[in-house]
Order: C-alpha cells, then sequence, then structure tokens
C-alpha cells in the first residue's frame, strides 16, 4: 500500500463511521513513520472530539442579542429621520429660491420691456425679449435667462465664497449636463451596445439599492483561527467554502473568460477591442 | 349529416394535435441536432430552446398583461429596444419579432473549451444556431457581413475547406472567425479546430448520444429554456496544475476538493418554465466513487419523501433537493 492510498483510507475514516482496520492499512502503518504518526494524530484527534462538550450560551445572551438588534433599529431610524429633515430643508429652500428667482426675473423683464432704445445686443438671451410673437416659450431658457439677468452665471459659483445657493444650482444644471448621452444609435451593434449600457446601469442601481436592504444583516466577523499547520507557507484555509472556491477557482475564472470570448467575438454583439 | 360534422370536427382537432406534438419534437430535435455537433470536452455549453414557443406562453400570461399596464412599460430600456427594433429592420429588413421567432426561435448552443493550463488565450468558441427559415438565416448573414465590410470591422471574406466541406473565413483586424451554413444551421468558431469538429460531426452519422446530450435529458420538472451545463472533466488539467503548485493547508484543501470533483460528470444549470418558473441544478456524481461521509449523506436524501407534495397551493417560492 502506498503512503497515498493510506491517506485516502485515513480521511474517508475521520469523514465515515469508525470501521474496523483492513490488514495491508495495518502493514503498512508498521512500515511507514510517517503514515503512523498521522493515524495516531488522527486517532488523538476523534478522542479530542469525543472530550469536547457542546458550548451552552450564558445566562441573558437573547436578551443582549434583542437589545442590540433594538439598538441598531432605533440609530437606523434616526439616521432616516435626519435624512428626511435634511431632504425637507433642502427641498424648501430650493422652493423658495425658485420663487424669489422667478418673481425677481419677471419684475427684471417688466423692466427691460419698458426700457426703450436699448441696444439688441444687451439684451439677455432667452430672456422673453427674445421671444418670437406667436411661439411658445419654453420655461427653462426663460428661467436660465432670469437667472442671469439676477446676476447668476453658470460655472461660476464657487462652494466657498459665500453664495451656497448660487453653488447648489450650478452644481445641479452641471448634473443635468452630466446625464448619459441617450442620442439614437446609428447601428445595430450601437443599438445592441446601449441596451447593454442601459441595463447593465439598471442592475447597478439596484444592486447599490439592494445593499441597503443588506445592512440589516451585519456580517459576523469570523473567528480568527490559528494556522492549520505550524511553519507552513501558504496562509490556512479557513472553512469548507474556501476550499471549495479555490476548488471551483478553474470554473469560475473559465466562465469569465467564456463570456468575454461570447460579448468579443460573437458578431454584432460588441465591439473586438 | 351529423356523423360527418362529427367526422370532421374529430379530425380537425386530431391533425390540430398532431401539429402541435409535431411542432414541439421539432424543437426537441433541433436542440438534439446542434447538440451532437458539441465536441465532448468543451468545459461549458449554453443552450437556450424553444424561445418563440415560451415567448407565446409568457407574453400570454397574466403577469406579463399586468406588466405592460404598469409603469415598468416605460422604462429606458423598452424605449431602446423599440429604436433597436427600428434599425433592424433598416438593417435587415425585418423585425426583432421576427429575428426572434425565425432565427433564434428554436435552439441556440454556445460551447466554450478553456485553453490549457497557463495558456487560457487559447481558448476556442462555438456558436450553434439552428432557424426556422433557411433562406431568412441565410439573408440575414450577408446581410451582416455587408454591413461589417462596410463598416471595416470586417476586412474580407475568404473561402475555407475542410474534408471536402466549404465554409467562409471572415477576416477581421484581430483575427478571424469562420463560419458555415447547412440549410437551417448556422456553425461558427472563434478558432478552426473546434468549427472543424463540429463540422466533422455534422457529416457523421451518430447513433449514440453523447454525454451533453445525456446530461440535458433529465435536469428537472419544467420545460427548459436556458441551461448551462459543466463539465468537469475540461477543468481536471487546471486543477491538478493548481494542486502542484499549492501547498500547506492549500493543497490539502484542494486534495480533498478533487476527490469529490472526480466524481461527478456533469452539473446542469436550467431555467424551465410550465405553469410554474422552476431553476433547476442538477448534479450527476458516481457515487461509489464520492467519499464515504457524502455517500452516506446520498443515502439518507434518496429516501422517498413526499415534500413536495406538502407544499402549499399558493406558495410564491419553494425550494427543496433530492438525489436519485
Amino acid at each position: 500500500m502506498s503512503c497515498e492510498k493510506f491517506n485516502a483510507w485515513l480521511q474517508e475514516s475521520l469523514d465515515g463511521p469508525s470501521a474496523a482496520m483492513p490488514a495491508e492499512v495495518q502493514d503498512h502503518a508498521a512500515e511507514c513513520t510517517g503514515c503512523r504518526g498521522l493515524k495516531e494524530a488522527a486517532a488523538k484527534f476523534e478522542a479530542g472530539l469525543r472530550l469536547l462538550t457542546s458550548a451552552v450560551p450564558g445566562p441573558g445572551l437573547s436578551s443582549r442579542i434583542v437589545a442590540a438588534v433594538l439598538q441598531e433599529n432605533m440609530a437606523r431610524r434616526r439616521r432616516r429621520q435626519r435624512m428626511w429633515a435634511m431632504a425637507v430643508l433642502a427641498a424648501s429652500l430650493l422652493l423658495a429660491v425658485g420663487t424669489l428667482v422667478v418673481i425677481r426675473g419677471s419684475i427684471l423683464g417688466q423692466r427691460r420691456e419698458s426700457v426703450a432704445g436699448v441696444p439688441s445686443s444687451s439684451k439677455v438671451p432667452g430672456s422673453r425679449t427674445d421671444q418670437t410673437p406667436g411661439s411658445k416659450p419654453s420655461k427653462l431658457p426663460q428661467l436660465f435667462g432670469d437667472l442671469v439677468a439676477f446676476g447668476f452665471r453658470p460655472g461660476a459659483a464657487k462652494k466657498d465664497d459665500g453664495n451656497r445657493v448660487a453653488y447648489a444650482i450650478d452644481a445641479g444644471l452641471q448634473q443635468i449636463g452630466s446625464q448619459p448621452d441617450n442620442a439614437a444609435p446609428e447601428t445595430v451593434a450601437e443599438g445592441i451596445e446601449g441596451m447593454g449600457s442601459l441595463v447593465s446601469l439598471r442592475l447597478r442601481r439596484t444592486a447599490d439599492q439592494g445593499k441597503t436592504l443588506l445592512d440589516i444583516v451585519t456580517p459576523m466577523t469570523p473567528a480568527s483561527t490559528g494556522p492549520l499547520q505550524p511553519g507552513a507557507s501558504s496562509p490556512p484555509l479557513t472553512d469548507a467554502s474556501d476550499s471549495v472556491q479555490a476548488g471551483l477557482k478553474p470554473v469560475t475564472g473559465s466562465a469569465r473568460r467564456a463570456v468575454d470570448l461570447f460579448m468579443r467575438e460573437v458578431p454584432g454583439m460588441g465591439s473586438d477591442k | 349529416m351529423s356523423l360527418a360534422r362529427s367526422a370532421f370536427s374529430l379530425s380537425a382537432a386530431l391533425c390540430g394535435y398532431l401539429l402541435l406534438a409535431f411542432a414541439g419534437s421539432a424543437a426537441a430535435g433541433a436542440t438534439d441536432e446542434l447538440l451532437r455537433l458539441v465536441p465532448d470536452d468543451v468545459g461549458f455549453c449554453v443552450i437556450v430552446q424553444d424561445l418563440r414557443e415560451h415567448n407565446e406562453r409568457v407574453a400570454g400570461s397574466p403577469l406579463a398583461k399586468a406588466l405592460r399596464k404598469s409603469p415598468l412599460s416605460k422604462v429606458p430600456e423598452l424605449q431602446q429596444l423599440e429604436a433597436l427594433d427600428q434599425l433592424f429592420q433598416k438593417q435587415f429588413d425585418m423585425d426583432l419579432a421576427k429575428f426572434r421567432d425565425d432565427v433564434l426561435g428554436d435552439a441556440i448552443v454556445f460551447a466554450y473549451r478553456p485553453g490549457p493550463p497557463g495558456k487560457q488565450q487559447e481558448e476556442q468558441g462555438l456558436l450553434l444556431l439552428r432557424a426556422r427559415d433557411a433562406k431568412v438565416l441565410e439573408k440575414l448573414v450577408n446581410k451582416f457581413n455587408e454591413g461589417e465590410l462596410q463598416s471595416g470591422k470586417l476586412k474580407e471574406l475568404k473561402e475555407g475547406e475542410y474534408q471536402g466541406q466549404k465554409y467562409v473565413r471572415r477576416v477581421k483586424p484581430s483575427g478571424e472567425d469562420v463560419y458555415a451554413i447547412r440549410g437551417e444551421t448556422l456553425l461558427l468558431g472563434t478558432r478552426e479546430e473546434i468549427f472543424r469538429e463540429a463540422l466533422k460531426r455534422l457529416g457523421e452519422d451518430r447513433k449514440a448520444a453523447t454525454a451533453l446530450q445525456r446530461a440535458l435529458r433529465d435536469t428537472g420538472p419544467g420545460k427548459p429554456l436556458a441551461s448551462v451545463w459543466i463539465n468537469p472533466r475540461a477543468f481536471d488539467a487546471e486543477l491538478q496544475h493548481n494542486l502542484e503548485s499549492s501547498e500547506g493547508g492549500e493543497a490539502a484543501a484542494l486534495r480533498n476538493f478533487i476527490r469529490y470533483w472526480k466524481a461527478i460528470d456533469g452539473v446542469v444549470l436550467s431555467l424551465a418554465l410550465d405553469s410554474d418558473l422552476y431553476v433547476n441544478l442538477s448534479i450527476q456524481a458516481r457515487t461509489e466513487d464520492l467519499p464515504a461521509a457524502a455517500r452516506k449523506l446520498i443515502k439518507a436524501a434518496s429516501q422517498p419523501t413526499d415534500l413536495p407534495g406538502k407544499l402549499p397551493e399558493d406558495a410564491l417560492y419553494a425550494c427543496w433537493a433530492s438525489a436519485a
């Protein structure tokens, strides 16, 4: 019998019910010092396991867990309340500033209309004086024009210059400008790519939102484990899931490569980058 | 007169039933026809089958009707899909619905063979497709090639030949792929090696079922729409390579993992539809080669159970495992 076969037998005897030791195993253990040592270690290990008593939870464990969960829930509720208060405050501020801007803008517009002989170059682009009679004016250029007339210059507001409202409006406008370009695709490949981007964006957002739900379940900190074998150069594997993950690495790696290959090489699925 | 009318109704019903049965078996035959072309040593195989029939069933379901009326029907993805549909019509003279039903509707198979350990760039992919209409398929492929030639994604089309069978090599700036159309079947390979194996199998009259065909025969309840087959044998070499290059606790864990892995013949994950939606995971293993602990577990799990029968009728989802 070889050491490898002995190891397999030892592993099986540790995994399954205790069985009588075959004669060839006994012979090998008598001959091989290393395997005999392993067998003795396994016997000691099993004896040690039998001596172990089941852990008994300490008094008041359930109360402590319930208290901790309630405390966490309270903290989360307080955070949510603070967020709502901030959102309401921000919305009120925005509404107030918007109203002010529109009222002020309309007053300025009326003044401009009443002033005769104003050179055309001094007219504010987008303001009501620029509108063609009969056309339905868009509110956005009007509001933008009013903002310009009000002394607001896009891109000029800075976070620290004291005018936080102007900065917030500026940042908002910039954000509108930075929305993904939804230009119509010109080819089917572009269309498929666009669809892919949209779907992946949606999935990312859904996953981000889903993470807030996951926060409820806080992962347990794994107990620190000592080295499996003293002096071993590679880090020990902590549990069975690690060993399965390590074993499945060729499969998961290949799965990723297969998807890449499919997206890259199959005509119409993407670019040939 | 009444007897004649009854006889006519009966014959019409019988014809209808036979037609439906024939359509179902034709779709299953199309999938089987493609599966026999897949080489035995591929690592993964993704199969999509009966898309047309599944689509009809899902589109007519109360859930789909409710979704069409919900705000979900106004998501930008659907608008993009409409734009894509128009482009598709413009470029290929067919809408996406026709493409889905006439080209993708019967069966699509994508097989992947990983490269040897340390040479992963030598991976190979094979795409097989069984269309309902050969003319539609050929027209689509020709139009697609024309478009790619015009855009510069394709440099030229060359003719290839293997054992008297002609095929097309699509020369791209960054390499080439190969394809052939045989009736309603399209074969496309990212490398000639795997493509030629499929082409060779196409010309052969094989009776015995391949490992892939056997693995997909009984994967669980429902009619499968999409399945992924994992062939453990394709990863044995890399696992052994990893074992040889690891040490300590990692090597011990990997060695133990390989003992289980070698007893597994195939893994199939499938999405199936019936009146319910099923996600089936099927692991085919040789129990006699499994370690004692796993044998004990499987022996206990394979005892007959009436658990599925005890599930409530209105359960939203249920999960159970069984061994046979």
